[in-house]
């Protein structure tokens, strides 16, 4: 199939279980659920993905004017979900990715039976005009595109193929460090400014799926100002505050994350 | 050495390494943090403080290592760092800038490990942390270098993209909207604009733009003192930096970027010739392209942009010469097609049309053509609407006294072209155009416009000298055929036939006569010259000529036919024509044929089928080739025979072999035994070869006695008597038989028919009556049959009350009872 491919589609768990889709965000790849879906391993089935551009996605799939906007990436989702005929899915979606499938079962809710929404935020930048918070300026995104310049010198041409899942030089994989979540430094560019520079706000009230909004403490990236904001924006939405703090409770906190999603399931 | 006052070894002897591990541990030439999972920072050393200004009491429990990032790198920090701190255990040489307590940055390099405890659960963060000053310095050096590189690469892309869109336009519209388009994704300006120089009349056109709406985009000449005229005369490019710039020397610029908010205007030349002589380059536009903040250009911009200027001029004036050339062919291809159109119709008149038809709309709205010819001219038109007819007629009026075109001009009141149609030197008539103006090319155009005149004047001449010629020969044929046929003798009679070709080709060679060799021996003859028009027409006279002059008592078909020969020794043009020449003895009824090279004649004798006579064959006349030796036959014909003569264009047909088309003949033939001789040769024809023919076709028809039957059966119902009398009195009349004998006739037939009806087949409502009647000079006789049995009362037939009537009516009556009845009638004719 065709997304199987172009998002390093995996299928794991329970064959007959209900669909748990877990989507990164913004910085990583399906890596980050390693600590989380054991959990839901014998009861549910467990569909990870990369998003185009990250991880062991096809980078050739890449299409600016597609994913200029969080609506391509929706579409992807979409697509997923279709092609694998999946139906009922709890979709479970980090940082921007809450977004995402937000914007994916606004369009199929049919489709879904609930959302997951970890350290969401539908705007990152305060908006003065109307008093929202959302926690940084403009220039503070700015710079941090500026950031990513520094980091990704590291990004060279020798690793690109290992990286690309190109499996003819194996011995480059044993010496590469931060070897999860990298991506190619132009596609990570473009898929920072559209997840930083978007406003979702308008979306979160055309919600018609249960969602619950996982807020970490002290999330510098989506503070609780910004969870609050969803959960009341967002109708059907349970909001949990959590002690882990961070943005990836996922990777720092995965008990006490497996253990809010399933009380809530 | 002395116990006092030495020096204390036991310092000169500890090892320089031996360090004190905590003093390491401070001093150690990188920061050095250790942090709870969540960052809160627990333990730091002074090396990290000395950098950053913190003190411990700042940090310590106080503050996670993110909080001394900026925004930006706290950003970084959550989604890369900390995500891959957790999968990982490690990081190695993030990019990281820390905010001091002043407020400074520090560039730095971080590396940690995370340390689990021993269920596995994260413990601690130990980070080291590297001034990275001077390498993020360099580094950001590089970046910058790199940026310039990849703006340039993606300019000379651009560039590239642009080559090759202009290589692949081939038309000078295609070429301007390449060039249009490459300033905005090379240099992001905000418009373009692009003007090309028309030189036939000196004017800059605005062709295209991005955006219209910018002020000043509008056609000028090209001596005007605006900023793009003088930049197309200089041909160098002009970069216009700012309103102050335009202000000192382009006045009406730095108004047009007033208006549309425009810093920055660069016009570009598109030039065309040896790019290191600016004096040889040619200039054929310039692009206009702006910005709206006032944008200082990179010498790398400025090479990339003359280039550009190059390219599309390159482009440009390939597209020009392809644009002519491909005028050129279409010009070639259009004449070509109109001769071979204009040749596809012989007459005048459709001719004409044709040419008027191909003109529009092709390379004009309207076109007439006016021909002198006959007394009030021929005058041909298409499309529309049509000109002042009065301003045109003054202008054909010149035209035809000057013998010179008249091309159309902006503003003459007419807005038609009129050409002349020459041939030898005179003027035969005039083609008028109306066409929609070109901008360019007008030489070409009217060499074009005279050469179409030129071959349209040649056709239609051709055609008006084939309308006369036709014309002629019609009227020599029609002559030649008209003349008298014998008739009035009752002893034979004749049914000529001539049909034209049904395309308007010229006339035929066909032929028929039939003359009184003596009072009591006819001459039959059917004959094809070879070839058309006035020459055959000729021909064929002197043959029927030649062939009246030798028939005589004595000579006989064959020595006639050895006669044609030698006088086609003097008259070329007879060479190869076919004759069939046949005599008749009337009294005897004795028939002598002979066939040069033509077609055998079908005979139809009274009894039996049609025969072709395949005797006396030989070659045509004047023949060199073939059975020479003319020969000739005899054979003796019952009174009531037919005999068809007739010209190959009766039998052949395209796609048919020849032998099935004797066959349908003959068939055709026999089925119109009964029918009346006149009209006889025109309906075979109709049949045979149907209104779309492609040849004359010529027949000739001789009934042998005038004696004519008439043949029918019908079932035994009485209605079927109103029909027969119908028939009978029409054949009757067209046999010329008097009003009384017909009445006569018809009465008599009826009744005998209704006999044999009510008595013959009182018990068979199947039976047949077969009547048959036929006509002499002298008499009219009916003869009805049946073949009932003639049962029951009355049944006694020449008891009956028809009888009497019969009786009455007719001259003679007999009967004849055997398997049926037949009775048999005949009335005499008033001699007229």
């Amino acid at each position: 199939m065709r997304t199987t491919q172009r998002n390093a589609v995996t299928m794991a768990g329970a064959e007959s279980g209900r669909p748990m889709l877990f989507a990164h965000g913004y910085g990583c790849d399906q890596n980050m659920w390693r600590f989380v879906t054991p959990a839901f391993a014998d009861t549910h089935r467990i569909v990870l993905f990369d998003h185009v551009g990250n991880g062991k996605s096809d980078l050739s799939a890449y299409d600016d004017a597609r994913y200029s906007t969080l609506d391509g990436y929706a579409e992807d989702v979409l697509e997923i979900v279709r092609e694998n005929d999946l139906r009922d899915v709890i979709f479970v979606g980090h940082s921007v990715s809450a977004m995402i499938g937000l914007l994916a079962a606004n369009r199929e809710p049919e489709r879904f039976a609930g959302l997951v929404m970890v350290g969401p935020s539908p705007r990152y930048i305060n908006d003065e005009a109307d008093g929202y918070v959302g926690g940084f300026r403009r220039s503070d995104i700015e710079e941090m595109l500026e950031s990513l310049d520094s980091n990704y010198l590291g990004w060279s041409s020798a690793m690109a193929p290992v990286i690309m899942g190109n499996p003819g030089r194996p011995e480059l994989g044993d010496e590469l460090t931060n070897s999860f979540c990298r991506t190619d430094p132009e596609i990570a560019k473009k898929f920072a400014r559209v997840t930083f520079l978007s406003d979702n706000r308008a979306d979160l009230p055309r919600s018609r799926v249960p969602s619950l909004i996982l807020q970490c403490s002290d999330d510098v990236i989506a503070p609780t100002v910004v969870g609050e904001y969803v959960h009341k924006h967002t109708p059907e939405s349970t909001f949990v505050t959590m002690n882990a703090t961070g943005h990836c409770p996922n990777l720092s906190a995965p008990e006490e994350t497996v253990d809010a999603i399933k009380s809530w399931l | 050495m002395s116990e006092t006052g030495g020096p204390d070894v036991t310092q000169e002897l500890r090892l320089p390494w031996d360090d004190d591990p905590e003093d390491l541990y401070e001093h150690a030439p990188c920061g050095y943090l250790t942090t709870l999972p969540d960052g809160t920072i627990v333990r730091v050393n002074e090396t990290f403080l000395a950098w950053t200004g913190y003190t411990r009491a700042d940090l310590i429990g106080h503050r996670r290592f993110r909080d001394l990032l900026t925004p930006g790198c706290q950003l970084y920090h959550e989604t890369h760092y900390a995500p891959l701190l957790s999968m990982q255990g490690e990081v190695h040489e993030i990019a990281l800038d820390v905010v001091c307590r002043d407020g400074r940055r520090v560039p730095t390099l971080v590396n940690s490990v995370l340390e689990r405890g021993p269920g596995g659960a994260p413990r601690i963060i130990r980070t080291m942390v590297f001034n990275a000053t001077e390498r993020r310095g360099y580094e950001q050096e590089l970046l910058a270098a790199r940026r310039a590189a990849e703006d340039s690469e993606r300019r000379v892309r651009v560039l590239q993209q642009i080559v090759a869109d202009l290589a692949a336009a081939p038309t000078e519209a295609e070429v301007a909207e390449a060039v249009l388009g490459a300033p905005e994704p090379a240099f992001q300006a905000a418009s373009s604009s692009i003007y090309l120089i028309d030189p036939d009349r000196d004017q800059l056109i605005a062709v295209a733009s991005t955006d219209p709406m910018t002020g000043n985009w509008e056609d000028m000449p090209c001596s005007s003192d605006r900023a793009v005229a003088e930049v197309a005369r200089r041909g160098d490019l002009h970069v216009i930096g700012s309103l102050a710039d335009a202000d000192e020397h382009f006045p009406d610029l730095a108004q047009s970027m007033r208006d549309s908010g425009r810093g920055t205007v660069v016009l570009l030349p598109l030039t065309t010739g040896p790019a290191d002589d600016q004096n040889g380059a040619t200039v054929l536009g310039v692009l206009a392209f702006s910005f709206r903040e006032e944008r200082a250009l990179s010498d790398g911009e400025l090479r990339v942009i003359r280039l550009l200027g190059q390219q599309a001029g390159q482009a440009l004036d390939r597209a020009r010469l392809y644009d002519d050339a491909r005028r050129r062919e279409e010009r070639s291809l259009f004449l070509a097609g109109t001769t071979r159109a204009l040749d596809e119709e012989h007459r005048l008149l459709q001719r004409a049309r044709r040419l008027v038809e191909r003109v529009v709309p092709e390379i004009a709205d309207w076109a007439t053509v006016r021909l002198q010819v006959g007394p009030a001219g021929l005058v041909e038109y298409a499309g529309g609407p049509a000109p002042d007819p009065e301003a045109l007629a003054v202008r054909v009026a010149e035209v035809i006294e000057s013998a010179a075109p008249a091309y159309a001009t902006d503003g003459d009141g007419v807005g038609c072209t009129v050409l002349p149609l020459t041939v030898r030197g005179r003027v035969i008539g005039t083609l008028a155009l109306r066409m929609a103006p070109d901008r360019r090319g007008a030489d070409a155009e009217r060499l074009f416009l005279v050469d179409l005149a030129d071959r349209a004047g040649l056709a239609l001449e051709n055609a008006r000298l084939y309308e006369q010629e036709r014309a002629i020969a019609r009227t020599l044929q029609r002559s030649l055929l008209a003349g008298d046929v014998p008739g009035g003798d009752t002893r034979f009679a004749v049914e000529t036939y001539y049909q034209a070709a049904a395309q308007d080709l010229e006339v035929g060679g066909d032929w028929f006569d039939a003359f009184m060799i003596t009072p009591n021996k006819l001459a039959v003859v059917v004959g094809d010259v070879v070839g058309r028009g006035i020459d055959a027409a000729t021909t064929m006279g002197q043959l029927r000529s030649a062939i009246r002059a030798l028939a005589s008592a004595e000579n006989g078909p064959a020595r006639l036919l050895e006669g044609l020969d030698r006088f086609c020794e003097r008259v070329d043009s007879a060479r190869m024509a076919t004759v069939v020449y046949a005599e008749v003895d009337l009294i005897s009824g004795e028939l002598s044929y002979g066939c040069a090279g033509h077609l055998p004649p079908l005979l139809h004798e009274p009894a039996g089928s049609p025969q072709y006579l395949l005797q006396a064959r030989s070659a045509p006349l004047g023949s060199r080739a073939g059975d020479r030796r003319r020969t000739e036959h005899r054979v003796r014909l019952a009174s009531g025979s037919r005999l068809l003569l007739y010209t190959d264009g009766l039998v052949e047909r395209r796609g048919r072999p020849i032998d099935r088309g004797f066959e349908v003949l003959a068939r055709e033939y026999a089925r119109r035994r009964d029918a009346p001789l006149k009209g006889l040769t025109a309906g075979l024809a109709d049949t045979m070869v149907g209104r779309d023919h492609g040849d004359d076709v010529c027949l000739l028809c001789l009934t042998l006695g005038t004696e004519e039957r008439l043949e029918r059966s019908i079932g035994a119902d009485p209605l079927q008597i109103a029909l027969l009398r119908a028939d009978l009195r029409g054949w009757l009349i067209g046999h010329a038989v008097d009003t009384e004998c017909v009445n006569a006739v018809l009465l008599a037939c009826s009744e005998a028919v209704a006999n044999a009806i009510e008595h013959g087949y009182r018990d068979d409502p199947f039976g047949v009556v077969d009547v048959a009647a036929t006509v002499s000079a002298d008499a009219v006789e009916v003869r009805v049959a049946d073949r009932g049995s003639w049962r029951g009362p009355g049944t006694d037939f020449v008891r009956g009350r028809g009888l009497q009537l019969i009786e009455d009516s007719m001259d003679e009556v007999f009967f004849d009872r055997g398997e049926g009845t037949t009775v048999t009638m005949r009335r005499h004719r008033e001699t007229p």
